[in-house]
Parts: C-alpha cells; sequence; structure tokens
C-alpha cells in the first residue's frame, strides 16, 4: 500500500514557479530543468476547461500523428503553368482571388485595395483606376480567398482569370496547389501598385515569361520542390523572407531547359534576367509547394493542427485540420522590425499575406535559425535566430523530416503548430514577414517580426473544444 | 530578477507619484540613492539609515545594499502597478502598503527660535574642522572651487547686500557662486541651500522686509543643473531633507550634545555637501544673530 | 602642456565618487590639473581659465558633465581619460552576458527530456493542481510549495500519487531535504542519522538546524503540508513518509512533526511509529501531552516543543544527553541583566515570519500563564481583531495571508516586517520586541542584514523617547547555509539584538522578562 517508486528520487528537478528556488537548487549542484511558467491560456478559466478535456486525449494525438504523416509524405512537384480561369478550380469569370481569410472592398486595407483596382485594369474590365474603383466597390467582382481554391498569393495575392499561375501537384495524394509568378520589387501589384508600367510587366509576364518558363518546365519533366527547399534551407534561406538560394538553385534546374525552348533568344535572355533579378522568385514556389504539403494535411478529424495561416492586411485567419473551412480570424498585427530609411510603422500597413504559410509548415520563421542573415532584419543576434526556432518547438507537435537546421545539430524544424500547445503555452507563431506600405502601390517599406493575434487560437480552441471536448 | 523594496516612510511629496498626478521617470542612480524626475521636479528613494525629507521614501535594506544591484536605469518607466505599489522599470517594486507618512522635524519649531552661542560654536568647529573658515568664509585648502567662494570676497558681498538690502548687488553675488562647483549639486549650491533653508525657517516667525534673497536666488536658479536646483526651490520653501533639518533644529533648539550628533551626521553628506550646507546655514544664522544684536538688542 | 575636455550629455553621478574621481586623476603622474563637475557657466567659466575654449564648451548644459584635464604629456591625458572611463562607465545594471539557461515552457515538455525524477511547483494556487497532476502523469514526485489549493484538490492529488507510488509534499509545504538536496526553504544541514516528516516547514527548519547545531544530521526530510493530518487527507503523505524512513537504511531515528492531528489519523500514526523497527520522536504543536503518552511502552518519544524534538532526536541516535540548548541558568542571567538595565518595561511584541514559530511562542508562554494576543490565535479571546493593532503582549505572523496577499512572504523579503517593527518600537507601552530571522537556500540572501538596520533604526527612535528597548532575534540556520549563521548572527549583536537559536529559548527569555515585570496579564478591556 506505502510503495514508493524511484526514492530518493533520481536525476534532476523540474522547477516549475519561483525562479528563486531554481536558483536554490542550482547552487546546491542540482540539475535544474526550468520552466518558463505562464498561466496556461492566459489564464482564463473557461480556456482551461476546454484544455483539459483535450489534452492526454491519445484520439486527438493519434489524428495528429495522421495529419503529420501525410504532411510529411506529401511531395510537391512543379510540373507546369496555366492560366489562373482554366487550372484553378472555383475560378469565375468575373473572381479575384485574395490573400488571407474572407474580406470585402470596404474592409480592405490600401495595398489590397490597390491590388484589386490593378487587377480590374490588367483584366480589362475597366479603363481608368476610378472606374475600377467604383466596379471593385459595387459588389460585381467576387472577391475569394486563394487558400478557398488551392492557391497562395504573397502580400495582397490577387490573382485574376487571366494570369499565369504555377501549378503543382503532390504526387503522392494527387492534390494540387497555385501560386502567380513573382513580380519582384517595388511598384509591383502584390504591393498594390497599378501604374502602366505595373501592368505592362504583368502583360509581359503573361505572354512571354509564362509559355518559356512553361515550357522548360515541360520539358524538365517536373521540378521536385521538396528537395529544392531543402536544400535552399542550408544556404541560408527560410523560404519565407529570405529566397536568394532557391531562386539561384531554381534557376539552376531550369537554365538546362531554357536555353531549348522555341523562342526568340532575346526574349529568354530577358526572362532570366527577370529571374535572376529577382531574390524573391523562388517565394512563389516555396508558398504553393509547403501549401500542397498542408493541403494533405487538412480536414483530418480530431486534428488540432494548424494547415493555414494568412492575412489579408486586415485580418488574420487560420484553419485546423480537424475543423473543416472554419477561418478563425483576429485583427492583423503592426510589423515589429527594421523599416527603410525615412520609413516608421505609422507607414506600415498590417499583416498582409498568404506567405505565412511558409510559418505554418514549419520554415520561414519557425527556420529562422537556417537564415541568419536575416535576423538583422529585427535587430537581432545569431542566438536570437536560434532562440525564435526553439522556442516553436514548444508549440509544435514533431519535427520535420524533410527540412532541418544544421546549427541545432540537424534537428527537423519545428512542425505541425498544435492549437492546443499554444493556447497552453501562450506562445505565438514566430512569423517572418515583410512590411508592405499602408498605401497602395508604394511597396516594401521594411521586413520584420509579426504574430497572429491570440484570438485566433482562443477562438479554435474553444470551436475545437465544442465539437471534440467529449470524445465523439 | 525581480526586486521588492518595503517603503518604511515617505515624505509628502510622494503623493505627486502616487496620485498618478504625473508621469516619472528613473532620473539618476547612485549606490544609496535613485532620484526619480518628473515635471514638478524630483523624488528620491534612499535606504532606511539615510533619513528620509518630504520629497523622500526611505526603504528597509540591508546595510550593504546597492541600490545598482536593482538593475533599473536613468530614462526607466515609474508608475503604479497597484494602489500602493510603485514600479520602478521593469524588475523593482516599491510597496507603501505600510510605510508611515514622514513628518518634518521643522514642526518642531513653533516660536522665534534664538540662536544659542554653544550649538554655533559645535557647528563652528565642524565647518572649520572640515577646512572652511566660517567667518571669513575662506577656505584653508587649496581646492579651486573653495579659493574662489573666499577669496573672491563673494560672501562679504552677500552678506552686504542682505543688510543694505541691496537686490542688484545680491544678484550679482549670487550669480557668482550658484552652479560653481565640483559634483552633483555644486558646492555654491549647497552653500545657497543652507542659506535658504534657515532664512526660510526664519521667515517664518520674523517678518522681513521684501525677501531680496528668495529673488535673487530664485533669478540663479538656470545657472544650475535640474537637480540641485530644485533642492534649493524647496529649501526656499523650508524644506530639505531630514538630516538637514534636524541639524537646524537642532541648532535652533536642540542640547549641544544632540547638535554635536545632527552635526556630524550633516557635515557626512556626500563629499563636500554637508560641509557647504553647514557653512551656509552658520552664515545665515550668523548674520540673524548680528542682525538681531543690532536692531533689537537681544 | 597638454589638455583635454570630456562632456558627457546627461550625466549623474554621486558626488562621492566624483570627488574620489578628482583625486584619483589629479594623482596621476604628469596631471597638472583636473576638473569635474556639472556645467553649470560658473564652472564652465573654471574650465576655460584653465585654457579651454571651443563650441563644445559652449554647448554643454547644466544637466551635462564635464570633465576638464591638463597635463605635462599626452599619456598622462590618456591615462586620466582611460580611469575616468573606466570609473564612470561602471555598469548600473548587469550584463545580459551570461546565456540564459534552457527554458521550457510547461512541465510536460521538461519531463519529456527524460532527466528529473522530482518536480518543485511554486505556481499561484490555482494553477498548482494543474501542473500537479502533469508531474504525476509524467512519473514525478511533487513538491508542491503553492498555497491556496482546494482541500478536495489535495485528497484527489494525495490519492492519485499514492496510487502510483509517488510523493504529493504539500500544497504549501516549506521545506523538504531529498537524497540531500533542499528543496523550498531549506538549510544546509550535514548528512545524519535523523529522517523528519513534518507538516510545517519553519518547525522542520528548527529541528533541522538545531541538530545541526548538536552535531548530528539528516537522512531526509519530507514535507507534507499542514493539512495532511486532518480527517479528510488522512495523512497519506506523513504516511507515506514514515514507511520510506522505516526502510530507509541510512535512517536511524524518525521525527514526526505536526499540529494536532485528527484523532483518528492520529491513532494510525501512533500504532505505525509504534509497529516500526526504529525509535521515534513525535511533536504535535500545541497538544498537551498526556502523562498516560508519555508512560506508553512503544517506541515513541514525545516533545513539547521543537527544541526538544530536535534533542530528544539526537539522544536517540546516540547522542551525548544535552539538556537544553540554554540552560536556566544562562537564561535567567540574561533576564537578571536585561532588568537590571531597566530596558524591559512595556509589552512584548514579536514579529515572526515562521508562522509555526509564532505559534510556539504563543503556546510556551500560555503554558507559563501569559497570554499572548495575536492575530493567529485559537483562543479567540486572544485573537486580534486587527492584525494591523497589536494589543497587549503579542505575537505576529507576518506570514500569514492577510499580510501576504500580493506581497512577499517575510522570508523571501524580511523588510515586510519592518514598518511594522518600528511602529511597535515606537510605542511607549511596548519593551520587548522579538523577531524571527530564517536562513537557508531560497530564503531572502542578508534577512539579519535587513532586520539589522531596523534595529538601529528602533534604537534610535528609543533613544528619542528616552526609553530602553530589548529587541531579540531568533536564528534558525546552520553554518554551512549560504547567508551564513554566524556573520548573521554578528550583524545583528553588533546592530545591538540579543540573538538566540532556539525560538524555545527565546520563549523562555521574554517570559522571563515578562514575569520579572511582576507578572502582570495585560489589562482586557
Amino acid at each position: 500500500m506505502l510503495t514508493v517508486k524511484n526514492w530518493p528520487p533520481k536525476g534532476g528537478v523540474i522547477n516549475v514557479g519561483g525562479g528563486v528556488f531554481a536558483e536554490a537548487m542550482k547552487e546546491q549542484g542540482a540539475e535544474v530543468y526550468e520552466v518558463k511558467w505562464q498561466p496556461p491560456a492566459h489564464g482564463k478559466v473557461e480556456l482551461i476547461d476546454i484544455l483539459d478535456k483535450l489534452q492526454g486525449r491519445d484520439d486527438i494525438d493519434e489524428a495528429n500523428q495522421k495529419a503529420i504523416e501525410r504532411f510529411s509524405s506529401a511531395k510537391p512537384v512543379l510540373i507546369d503553368i496555366g492560366i489562373a480561369r482554366e487550372v484553378v478550380p472555383g475560378f469565375d469569370d468575373r473572381m479575384l482571388l485574395h490573400a488571407g481569410p474572407p474580406i470585402t472592398w470596404d474592409k480592405m486595407s490600401g495595398p489590397l485595395r490597390g491590388a484589386v483596382i490593378g487587377a480590374i485594369l490588367y483584366e480589362g474590365w475597366a479603363d481608368s483606376p476610378e472606374e475600377a474603383e467604383e466596379i471593385a466597390s459595387k459588389g460585381d467582382i467576387q472577391y475569394s480567398p486563394c487558400h478557398e481554391h488551392s492557391a497562395v498569393g504573397p502580400m495582397a495575392g490577387v490573382v485574376s482569370p487571366r494570369m499565369p499561375v504555377f501549378i503543382l501537384e503532390n504526387t503522392t495524394h494527387g492534390n494540387r496547389s497555385y501560386c502567380t509568378l513573382n513580380e519582384g520589387l517595388g511598384k509591383v501589384l502584390r504591393y498594390g501598385a497599378y501604374s502602366d508600367e505595373v501592368l505592362d510587366r504583368l502583360r509581359w509576364m503573361e505572354t512571354v515569361l509564362a509559355p518559356i518558363v512553361k515550357e522548360a518546365i515541360e520539358l524538365s519533366g517536373g521540378i521536385d520542390l521538396t528537395s529544392m527547399i531543402a536544400q535552399a534551407l542550408h544556404m541560408g534561406d527560410e523560404v519565407h523572407n529570405r529566397n536568394r538560394a532557391g531562386t539561384s538553385l531554381l534557376i539552376r534546374a531550369l537554365v538546362p531547359y531554357l536555353i531549348q525552348v522555341d523562342y526568340p533568344q532575346a526574349d529568354i535572355k530577358r526572362c532570366l534576367e527577370f529571374i535572376n533579378s529577382n531574390d524573391h522568385f523562388f517565394l512563389n514556389l516555396s508558398m504553393p509547394a509547403v501549401k500542397a504539403m498542408l493541403e494533405a494535411a487538412h480536414g483530418v478529424p480530431k486534428s488540432s493542427i494548424v494547415t493555414i495561416m494568412a492575412r489579408n492586411g486586415t485580418e488574420f485567419g487560420i484553419k485546423v485540420s480537424g475543423l473543416g473551412n472554419q477561418w478563425f480570424t483576429g485583427p492583423a498585427q503592426i510589423v515589429k522590425g527594421l523599416y527603410f530609411p525615412g520609413r516608421s510603422e505609422e507607414d506600415g500597413n498590417p499583416d498582409i499575406g498568404d506567405s505565412a504559410i511558409t510559418e505554418t509548415s514549419g520554415v520561414g520563421g519557425f527556420a529562422m535559425a537556417d537564415a541568419i542573415p536575416i535576423v538583422q532584419f529585427v535587430g537581432g543576434t545569431p542566438e536570437d535566430a536560434i532562440r525564435f526556432s526553439e522556442k516553436m518547438y514548444s508549440i509544435t507537435t514533431t519535427e520535420s523530416k524533410h527540412f532541418n537546421i544544421p546549427i541545432l545539430n540537424f534537428r527537423g524544424t519545428p512542425t505541425g503548430i498544435d492549437i492546443r500547445k499554444v493556447v497552453e503555452t501562450g506562445i505565438l507563431p514566430q512569423i517572418n514577414t515583410g512590411i508592405a506600405h499602408k498605401d497602395p502601390g508604394v511597396g516594401q517599406v521594411g521586413a520584420g517580426l509579426v504574430n497572429p493575434p491570440w484570438e485566433c487560437f482562443e477562438k479554435a480552441i474553444v470551436a475545437f473544444g465544442k465539437k471534440y471536448a467529449n470524445g465523439s | 530578477m525581480n526586486s521588492y523594496l518595503v517603503a518604511v516612510q515617505h515624505g509628502t511629496g510622494f503623493d505627486r507619484v502616487s496620485k498618478c498626478k504625473e508621469t516619472y521617470r528613473v532620473h539618476s542612480v547612485f549606490d544609496a540613492a535613485v532620484n526619480l524626475v518628473a515635471e514638478s521636479g524630483f523624488l528620491t528613494i534612499l535606504p532606511l539609515r539615510r533619513g528620509c525629507g518630504k520629497d523622500c521614501v526611505t526603504v528597509a535594506v540591508s546595510g550593504g545594499f546597492s541600490f545598482f544591484a536593482l538593475g533599473i536605469s536613468p530614462g526607466d518607466e515609474v508608475r503604479m502597478s497597484a494602489p500602493s505599489k510603485l514600479r520602478l522599470g521593469e524588475t523593482t517594486v516599491v510597496d507603501f502598503s505600510g510605510s508611515r507618512r514622514w513628518r518634518s522635524p521643522l514642526e518642531a519649531i513653533d516660536c522665534v527660535p534664538s540662536i544659542r552661542d554653544e550649538n554655533m560654536t559645535v557647528l563652528e568647529s565642524a565647518v572649520t574642522l572640515n577646512g572652511v573658515d566660517p567667518l571669513s568664509g575662506e577656505a584653508f585648502d587649496s581646492d579651486t572651487y573653495r579659493a574662489g567662494l573666499g577669496s573672491a570676497g563673494v560672501l562679504s558681498d552677500i552678506r552686504g547686500a542682505l543688510l543694505h538690502n541691496d537686490e542688484k548687488r545680491l544678484e550679482t553675488a549670487l550669480a557668482r557662486i550658484i552652479g560653481f562647483g565640483p559634483g552633483l549639486t555644486p558646492s555654491g549650491d549647497d552653500l545657497v541651500l543652507g542659506i535658504s533653508l534657515t532664512r526660510a525657517v526664519y521667515g517664518r516667525f520674523v517678518q522681513s522686509a521684501s525677501d531680496i534673497w528668495e529673488a535673487g536666488v530664485r533669478k540663479n536658479l538656470d545657472k544650475t543643473c535640474d537637480l540641485s536646483a530644485f533642492f534649493i526651490r524647496e529649501a526656499l520653501e523650508g524644506s530639505a531633507h531630514e538630516v538637514i533639518e534636524r541639524a537646524l533644529v537642532c541648532l535652533l533648539r536642540g542640547e549641544p550634545c544632540e547638535t554635536v550628533d545632527a552635526v556630524n551626521k550633516l557635515i557626512s553628506v556626500g563629499a563636500t555637501s554637508g560641509c557647504d550646507i553647514g557653512l551656509g546655514m552658520y552664515l545665515a544664522l550668523d548674520w540673524q544673530r548680528r542682525y538681531d544684536w543690532c536692531s533689537k538688542g537681544w | 602642456m597638454f589638455k583635454r575636455l570630456v562632456i558627457r550629455p546627461n550625466s549623474y553621478y554621486d558626488s562621492i565618487a566624483l570627488m574620489r574621481l578628482t583625486q584619483t586623476v589629479r594623482n596621476i603622474d604628469k596631471m597638472v590639473a583636473a576638473q569635474v563637475g556639472m556645467a553649470t557657466e560658473l564652472n564652465k567659466d573654471a574650465v576655460r581659465e584653465m585654457g579651454f575654449v571651443g563650441e563644445e564648451l559652449k554647448a554643454a548644459t547644466a544637466n551635462d558633465l564635464i570633465v576638464a584635464l591638463v597635463a605635462e604629456t599626452e599619456d598622462a591625458l590618456d591615462k586620466g581619460e582611460q580611469v575616468i572611463k573606466e570609473n564612470l562607465e561602471r555598469p548600473t545594471r548587469q550584463e545580459p552576458g551570461t546565456k540564459e539557461p534552457k527554458a521550457y515552457a510547461t512541465l510536460s515538455e521538461a519531463a519529456a527530456m527524460d532527466g528529473a525524477g522530482i518536480a518543485a511547483i511554486s505556481v499561484p494556487g490555482e494553477y498548482a493542481a494543474r501542473e500537479t497532476r502533469a508531474a504525476l502523469a509524467n512519473g514525478l514526485h511533487v513538491f508542491l510549495f503553492s498555497d491556496n489549493v482546494s482541500l478536495e484538490d489535495e485528497v484527489a492529488l494525495k490519492k492519485l500519487g499514492q496510487e502510483n507510488g509517488l510523493f504529493v509534499m504539500g500544497p504549501d509545504c516549506g521545506t523538504a531535504v531529498v537524497g540531500g538536496l533542499g528543496l523550498g526553504f531549506a538549510n544546509k544541514v550535514r548528512p545524519g542519522k535523523i529522517g523528519i516528516v513534518a507538516a510545517s516547514g519553519t518547525g522542520m527548519q528548527q529541528v533541522m538546524t538545531i541538530i545541526d547545531m548538536l552535531g548530528e544530521g539528516i537522512s531526509e526530510a519530507i514535507g507534507t503540508g499542514g493539512r495532511d493530518l486532518s480527517m479528510e487527507v488522512g495523512g497519506i503523505t506523513s504516511k507515506m513518509g514514515l514507511a520510506v524512513l522505516e526502510r530507509d537504511p541510512n535512517t536511524a531515528v524518525k521525527v514526526l512533526i505536526s499540529k494536532p492531528p485528527h484523532p483518528d489519523v492520529r491513532e494510525s500514526l501512533i500504532k505505525m511509529l509504534d509497529e516500526g523497527t526504529k525509535p521515534a520522536v513525535v511533536c504535535f504543536m500545541g497538544e498537551d501531552i498526556k502523562e498516560a503518552d508519555k508512560r506508553r511502552s512503544g517506541k515513541v518519544l514525545y516533545a513539547g516543543d521543537l527544541e526538544e524534538a530536535a534533542i530528544l532526536a539526537y539522544q536517540s541516535a546516540g547522542g551525548d544527553s544535552k539538556g537544553r540548548l540554554y540552560s536556566d541558568d544562562e537564561l535567567s542571567e540574561m533576564v537578571k541583566a536585561i532588568v537590571a538595565r531597566g530596558d524591559s518595561r512595556g509589552y512584548f511584541r514579536g514579529l515572526y515570519g515562521g508562522g509555526t514559530l509564532c505559534q510556539e511562542t504563543m503556546t510556551l508562554l500560555s503554558r507559563m500563564g501569559i497570554d499572548v494576543y495575536s492575530n493567529i490565535a485559537w483562543d479567540r479571546r486572544l485573537l486580534l481583531e486587527d492584525p494591523e493593532e497589536s494589543r497587549g503582549n503579542a505575537c505576529i505572523d507576518m506570514g500569514d495571508d492577510y499580510f501576504t496577499q500580493g506581497k512577499p512572504h517575510p522570508m523571501l523579503e524580511p523588510g515586510m516586517r519592518v514598518p511594522r517593527y518600528l511602529a511597535e518600537a515606537g510605542r511607549k507601552d511596548v519593551g520587548i520586541l522579538l523577531f524571527d530571522v530564517i536562513l537557508g537556500y531560497g530564503c531572502h540572501s542578508d534577512p539579519a542584514g535587513i532586520m539589522a538596520e531596523a534595529v538601529k533604526e528602533a534604537r534610535r527612535i528609543r533613544k528619542d523617547m528616552g526609553q530602553g528597548l530589548v529587541q531579540i532575534a531568533v536564528i534558525v540556520g546552520t553554518m554551512r547555509d549560504p547567508q551564513g549563521l554566524e556573520e548573521q548572527e554578528a550583524i545583528l549583536r553588533d546592530a545591538g539584538a540579543i540573538v538566540l537559536s532556539s525560538n524555545r529559548a527565546a520563549g523562555d527569555l521574554v517570559a522571563g522578562l515578562i514575569k520579572a515585570q511582576g507578572g502582570k496579564k495585560p489589562c482586557l478591556r
């Protein structure tokens, strides 16, 4: 009756709470595992109640394992380029896709409005920006999130029917994902610019760039993006805010075929110059690649893993694998970080873009320790980069099988954000992002770090509790 | 790690921060003092043994404690985090819940003070021992600043100006000492503080003609640093740190044995501050005494 | 001749530091003159007289620090500037330097490292049960310092622990020594033959430190939390603890310390001890020991107070028989000396950080016929209506919830008691002040240093009042404690306090002093 196990207890002591006691035990030479304790769920009793019902649940853990298994076995391959209207599922004639959760014109922020106006002009639905704005606001246009069409878009993320898109296929599960081709930096549609220069570039991309790259892709027989991302991570990218290595790798993969395509030399040369001059060209492939993987993991009943994090410049929204197509939203946050000379937080638009899909998949901010140079954007040190990544293991289910971090002894990147862990620890996912100017068309004003609003996870855990707390 | 300081006594000045009337910041941190600053002036946190004051709070810490250990820095925000808790920066809380109201020792002076010769002798010897001849104001040591005070005859100038009620001459003389000398509170300021406090306490009972002293000092306060100017302003209004007030009370109504204690404590304030303040008190009392002899035949 | 001017904008330095620095700089070889001060117009003039000119000097304001150096060689200037730099740039905050230790976000995350056998939990009470459950689920013993855990949760957690062969020490467990490691507030005691199970942290500390002082040591010390011997909990942790001590080859004597248990629990515990193979000492604090119990054949010895418990345990472990830590003669000599000085006229006020020690003093004095008011008195007649307002002879537990709501416990912050201590010192009808100073890991790093300042201030206050005051410190600690028993004692003695290492002895001394005043009981209004 009075058996006592492991007494006196071998090993160290886990200290939860007062740092004074941790210090006192260390002073005595004990091995102390310090828990940086915070009241769970921000101390909210009703959330703790839900958590208590959801934790230690084998069925949920198994569902998460299944979701992770689907994610890890997914194999995104770049197979083609197509015209959005023709290839993207559910696309309509008078439809524009945008980044983030659903939004109406009246709630759109500057860059998104600008991009919508630009897209209307590009499609020829209007002849002047004024007319375009009128059409945009009249309810004539159907707005739909990229994510609801297996697509993703950086920043404003606007996709219009005529635009060419990369087509990726997850060869394991057969699902496809889509993303436009990256326009480069400066005055570009994704930052809300719609000048003639922007529209001309889009037309050139449609008529010259897309067909040439499409043919090269066809000739290549498809490009495996999982391994390309894995390599890019080892070359200093985190494939969200830094894509220099990924872009280089892509060029290496494309060039043997680009030189074979049947187009004028001058056009091919211009295409190569265009890709080569844009460090972020690969972003529009890393995003749909991980999107294809995450989409495979979506829809596993009882899984508490986050499959989408996306922002439309006004709201931040997440989706959870086991909670169907419901968005859980909160206000998009202002990005903290380095503003370009002459710019300040005053100029910054709230967090925008689907690019947080990279963090959702365990790269981007989660793989910061792979991309140490970019901590300079946030005024951090290399140790900070490592700490950012390490912290994310506290809210994720597992470590990536494909993507790893050399400096952490090739540990897999933190993968599979579990809403239970986020709510328990109060630690929010760390997103590494560019900052758009709040006015349309100005462009990038800086880069830095941002977190999702807590509300997204609070709403998600409540919904999850409602659906699964009783084991049903 | 967080630090928790327990306040033992506080002066009325702390109402300014506890009632959230103003935003305070940490101004400066020393081994045995932390100064806070806002628009209206300064507040000081001191260890229990250092005594209190109108704009002070004393806290229970051990003898060897240094405020440097708190990890607070100039510019840190100061705010009330609960009704009786003052938060300095991110790390330090001062708990006022048990703190008693400080009462000025000067409250004990309730009639025209008489200047006792024995007490004056005590002060004179203390100041002399520390290198100043109070009668001439001339310094015995060669410190530039003291030589400056003495040799330039500025003290006799001040006395003369006061005697003749010569506003202009007083102002010019004060301009020659306020802001003069080494240290955080320049020596000249300390001297002016000693005189100002003494005159203010006297002024409560003895109606003097328009006080050219106060006006003269105020006109020159922009010549010194903010902290020192604040202390002088408070002295003009009749309050100073407990150690200074206690010394003055003892000089005015104490027994010589108490006075020795109190004056010794005063002299040990700062590097030269205590001594300079003591000199100021001596001069003010001496001038007052002579004035009384002459004008009233006391 | 070489000159250099250094201006530090918005810089504030202690005058003494500046004067000392000026002196040091002037003493540098080949240095001709040095001037350090706030950049007031007059000081700037003085600097100009040294031969300095320029915009920089002109622009400096009265809130900037100015350093002017004149020397025969450039080297001397460099040296001077170097010295100034080193002195003025003394960091005001600790360097972030040392690498942050690895921290885990949750207990389960830390447990997954598979390196620990026990969890020490001190989170706010409302979350403590949850963390304890997580620890038990991970197969960890629990040292639960947190209080404000419901009795219902305590019973459930202890039962869960028991089923899994895991200790739940607490809630509200102040001290434990397991496998030589002190948890919570723990004294550094030598390893030895005596094992302790205690419901009270400070009670355990008092017994441990006296045993240490006597020359014996501790095998294990298991805390149970104050409610373990209630009917509801049924002594789950105490019984597990006693079973562990019974089996432990290093333990020769078992000691059990608690408030008087529920009768049923008491009986089962005594039975358990009687059936054991090792001698046992029991101290049920505040319980009147029945002669019948004392005579009872068996392995149990009954102690009336903590000092006695320590001494009985020491003797049972084979130590030389020693009567008391302080002999009656010693104590009565002290009483005589104090009474002769006339310092002790007035009421006694004890301000305790350790609740058990407070309780013990009240019991000791009441056994001697002296009524003591308290904020924690069981006797309603003696309960202080307002804990802030003492009356008569009084003992205040300053660690009681009333005083620690949203504030640190006096064992962590001895300063919490100082305002009250000085208020008591300022009362004409008070003549004896008593306080405890508790050393050990987890406690304040210099409790005596803080109380010594209060003792000195109290003396100053009494001097102004023209009255004497007896100030007694009970110090609970060992020579190997991080604060150092001897050093802490010396600080208090130098400040003018009488220092004793046993609360029982302090109680006797106070009783002697009160009786010497004619045994007057405080008047009951």
